[in-house]
C-alpha cells in the first residue's frame, strides 16, 4: 500500500479509463484493509464500467504479479494499471498472504474435523488446495473470493473488490453499464457480496459474518419409505421454494432454506410449497428431520473443535455458532402463501 | 494406575456393619472410584445389591449442621443411640469429607469465575441466581447448602439426606429410588456401577444444579417473554416434575404465563409438541405450533449466546458449560 498521494494519483488513472472512485480511501478497519469515505458527510461513488471488468479466465500469474493475459479490448495502459493495482492494493497488499494463511490453517485442522467437513460438503482439502501448484491454487482461491457473475461471465471488478462484506449492507448496483456502489457511509464502505449462510461464508471467504439465512448441509436420510438426499449449498435466491424431485428412486432436495432471521415463517412455508404434490412425503416431518440433522452435525463439529487451538478453529467455532443461530430462526408458516399455491 | 480393589476396606466393612445394626440394609456393595468419581459398586456383580435406609435413619435437612467443618446431626434425640456418631464418621470418611466438599467448592469457584457476561445470561435465563447461591456469610456454609441441595430427597413433605444411598451416582436411563412409607430403598443386579435417576432435569439444569454433565433425554425452556398474536406470553422456564401432564397456564394482568413447558424428548420426540398443543387447546388465539417453535428458537439463541460468551475462556467449568450447552442444543432438536 502506497502513500495517500500515490492512492490519489492511482485513482486519477482509473478515472481516465472511465471508472469512478469518488471520496474513498483505503485503510485498515475492523475487517482488515477496506475502503472508507474521505468525508463521511459526502456520498461515496464507485463504478467499474463493463469494459474495465476482467474475466477470471483472462487473469494469470506472471513473475508473482497478477496480470491480464490477453490485453485485447482494454483501454491502452489499463493492463499495466491493473497489474499495479493488484500488486499494491489487492493481491500483493494482503490478498495473497491472507488466502495462504487461511488455506494452510484449514489444512492443519485435525483429521476428524476435516472428515466431518468433507462429509457435510463444506470442505475438501484435496480438491480445494492440493498443494501441487501452490501459487496457481492460491490465485484461484483468491479469485473465487473476488469475482462476480456479470452478463453470464465471471469477472474481477478492480477497486470495488476492495470493499468488505456485511450481511446487512446493500448489494452491488448492477443495473447500469457496469458495477457500482454509492451512497453515504458513516464508517467503512461495506457491500453485501452475495446470498450465503455463516458457515459457507466462512469457508468460501475466510471470515465470519452473521448471515441472516441458513441453508442445509449435505445429508442422506431416511424419510418414511424414501431415501432422501439433501444437496446442501448456499448462494441461491432464498425466498423461492427449493427444487424437490424424484431421481432414480430417491428423493433429491436441493438447497433447502432452513432459517431466515427476517422472515422466520418462510423456511417451512417454502419447503411445504416445494413438497406439494410429492407422494410419500410428510413435508413437515421431513423439514424437522433436515433441521435436526443440521443441528446435530454442527453440534458434532463444535464438539470435535473443542480444545483445537488455532485462529481458523476459532473462526470455525464462530461460524458453527452463527450457523446454528441462523438455523434457529424459523417458526410457524404462512398459511396465506400455502393456500395461494394450492389454489394455483 | 492400579485397578481398584474389589474387596472392601476394613473401615467400609465396619461402617456397613454398624449401619445394619441400626436397622439399615447394605448388601453386596462397596464404595470406589468410577467413571463419575466415587460411587457404589456391587462387590459380586453376579449377585443382587440391596440398600435400604429406613425412615428412622433418614436425616431431615434442617437437623444437619456444620460443626468444625464436619457434617453432624444437630439434635440426635430421635435417632438410635450411637447413630449420630456413626453419621458424622460416614459423612467425614465417605461423603462430605471424602470428595463432595472439594468437588462442590471447585465447581462453585469455576462457576463464579466465568465471564461476567456469561453469568448475567445464566441469571437472565433462570439457570442461576447468585444471591440465592452465595448468600452473605462464610463460603463453607454456601458449599454446605449446595451439598444438601444436591443430596436431598423429598419424602413425605420434608427433605432428607439418605445415609449410604446418597453415595450413588446418577444416570437418566436408570430407575429412581424406591420410596415407601418405611423409607428409601434400591435393589437389583448391576454389572458395573450402581446408578439411579436422581430427578428430572435437562443437561444445563443438571450441570448448574449438580455440577456434572449428563445427556438428559429432555429439555425445558428458559425464562422468556414474547408477543404472540398481539398478546404477551411469559414462559416460566425450568423443570416440570409432572412432565407427562399438560403444563399450567396462569393469566395475570393480561399476561399469559406458561409454566415449565417441556420442549423436547429424545426418546419420545413427538410428545412435547403434543403436550404443548393439549395444554393450550382452550386458547383459540394461540397458534400452538407456531408458539412452540418460537419458544424453541429463543432457547436455541439463548444457548448460542451463552456459548459465545465463553468462546475464548478456558477452565474445567467453562468446558463443562460448553458441553452442557451443546448437549442441550442437541436434545432440543429431538422434537417433531
Amino acid at each position: 500500500m502506497g502513500s495517500a498521494a500515490d492512492w490519489h494519483a492511482f485513482l486519477d488513472e482509473f478515472r481516465a479509463f472511465g471508472g469512478k472512485a469518488e471520496n474513498v480511501m483505503q485503510r485498515k478497519g475492523a475487517f482488515g484493509l477496506g475502503l472508507f469515505p474521505i468525508d463521511p458527510s459526502k456520498p461515496v461513488d464507485l463504478l467499474v464500467p463493463d469494459e474495465l471488468l476482467v474475466g477470471i479466465d483472462n487473469i494469470e500469474l506472471r513473475d508473482g504479479d497478477v496480470v491480464i493475459k490477453d490485453e485485447t479490448g482494454f483501454p491502452e495502459g489499463y493492463p499495466d494499471w491493473f497489474r499495479r493495482y493488484q500488486a499494491n492494493y489487492s493481491w500483493g497488499a494482503e490478498g495473497r498472504e491472507n488466502t495462504l494463511a487461511f488455506e494452510e490453517e484449514l489444512k492443519a485442522l485435525p483429521n476428524n474435523v476435516q472428515t466431518l467437513m468433507k462429509r457435510l460438503g463444506l470442505y475438501n482439502a484435496d480438491k480445494r488446495f492440493p498443494g501441487k501448484e501452490p501459487e496457481q491454487e492460491l490465485l484461484q482461491r483468491f479469485i473465487q473470493t473476488r469475482c462476480i457473475n456479470r452478463k453470464e461471465r465471471r469477472v474481477i471488478m478492480p477497486m470495488i473488490d476492495l470493499l468488505n462484506h456485511a450481511p446487512a449492507a446493500k448489494p452491488y448496483d448492477m443495473s447500469g453499464e457496469g458495477i457500482a456502489v454509492n451512497g453515504l457511509y458513516d464508517g467503512e464502505v461495506l457491500v453485501k457480496y452475495s446470498v450465503s449462510d455463516p458457515i459457507r461464508r466462512l469457508i468460501a471467504y475466510g471470515f465470519n459474518a452473521p448471515e441472516p439465512v441458513a441453508f442445509s448441509l449435505f445429508f442422506r436420510l431416511q424419510h418414511q419409505d424414501l431415501e432422501v438426499i439433501i444437496q446442501g449449498a448456499g448462494g441461491r435466491q432464498p425466498l423461492q421454494p427449493c427444487k424437490v424431485e424424484m431421481n432414480g428412486g430417491r428423493l433429491v432436495v436441493q438447497q433447502p432454506l432452513l432459517g431466515a432471521s427476517k422472515t422466520p415463517k418462510m423456511p417451512r412455508t417454502l419447503f411445504l410449497q416445494a413438497c406439494q404434490g410429492i407422494e410419500g412425503v410428510e413435508a413437515n416431518e421431513l423439514f424437522e428431520q433436515i433441521q435436526q440433522r443440521n443441528t446435530l452435525a454442527l453440534v458434532n463439529l463444535l464438539r470435535e473443535l473443542q480444545g483445537v487451538e488455532s485462529d481458523v478453529a476459532s473462526r470455525l467455532r464462530n461460524g458453527c455458532l452463527d450457523q446454528l443461530a441462523a438455523l434457529s430462526h424459523q417458526f410457524g408458516k404462512r398459511d396465506d402463501l400455502l393456500q395461494e399455491k394450492l389454489a394455483a | 494406575m492400579s485397578e481398584p480393589s474389589p474387596y472392601p476396606s476394613r473401615r467400609w466393612v465396619s461402617l456397613i456393619k454398624e449401619f445394619q445394626s441400626f436397622g439399615g440394609t447394605a448388601i453386596n456393595v462397596i464404595q470406589r472410584e468410577g467413571e463419575f468419581g466415587l460411587g457404589l459398586f456391587p462387590i459380586d456383580p453376579s449377585k443382587p445389591v440391596e440398600l435400604r435406609a429406613p425412615k428412622n435413619l433418614l436425616v431431615p435437612t434442617d437437623n444437619i449442621i456444620l460443626k468444625n467443618g464436619n457434617i453432624a446431626i444437630k439434635n440426635d434425640e430421635k435417632f438410635p443411640p450411637g447413630y449420630a456418631n456413626w453419621y458424622e464418621r460416614f459423612q467425614s470418611d465417605f461423603s462430605w469429607g471424602a470428595e463432595a466438599k472439594h468437588s462442590i467448592q471447585s465447581f462453585e469457584e469455576g462457576l463464579r469465575s466465568l465471564p461476567k457476561d456469561c453469568l448475567l445470561l445464566l441469571e437472565k435465563f433462570g439457570f442461576y441466581v447468585s444471591s440465592d447461591r452465595y448468600p452473605q456469610g462464610k463460603e463453607v456454609d454456601a458449599i454446605f447448602q449446595r451439598f444438601i441441595k444436591t443430596r436431598q430427597i423429598n419424602w413425605q413433605g420434608n427433605t432428607y439426606l439418605m445415609p449410604i444411598i446418597e453415595l450413588i451416582n446418577h444416570s437418566p436411563r436408570r430407575q429412581s429410588w424406591g420410596v415407601s412409607d418405611n423409607g428409601i430403598h434400591i435393589k437389583g443386579q448391576f454389572d458395573g456401577e450402581m446408578l439411579v435417576r436422581y430427578s428430572i432435569a435437562d443437561p444445563l439444569i443438571r450441570l448448574i444444579q449438580y455440577g456434572f454433565n449428563c445427556r438428559e433425554p429432555m429439555c425445558f425452556s428458559i425464562n422468556q417473554k414474547l408477543i404472540h398474536n398481539g398478546r404477551t406470553v411469559l414462559v416460566r422456564g425450568g423443570i416440570n416434575y409432572e412432565v407427562l401432564k399438560p403444563f399450567k397456564i396462569e393469566i395475570r394482568k393480561n399476561k399469559y404465563i406458561l409454566n415449565n413447558p417441556i420442549l423436547s424428548h429424545s426418546l419420545n420426540p413427538k410428545l412435547p409438541r403434543k403436550i404443548f398443543r393439549e395444554s393450550l387447546k382452550d386458547y383459540n388465539w394461540i397458534d400452538a405450533d407456531e408458539l412452540f417453535e418460537e419458544i424453541h428458537m429463543r432457547n436455541n439463541i439463548a444457548l448460542i449466546k451463552i456459548l459465545k460468551s465463553i468462546h475464548s475462556t478456558h477452565g474445567s467449568v467453562c468446558s463443562q458449560l460448553t458441553n452442557a450447552c451443546l448437549d442441550q442444543l442437541e436434545i432440543l432438536r429431538h422434537r417433531y
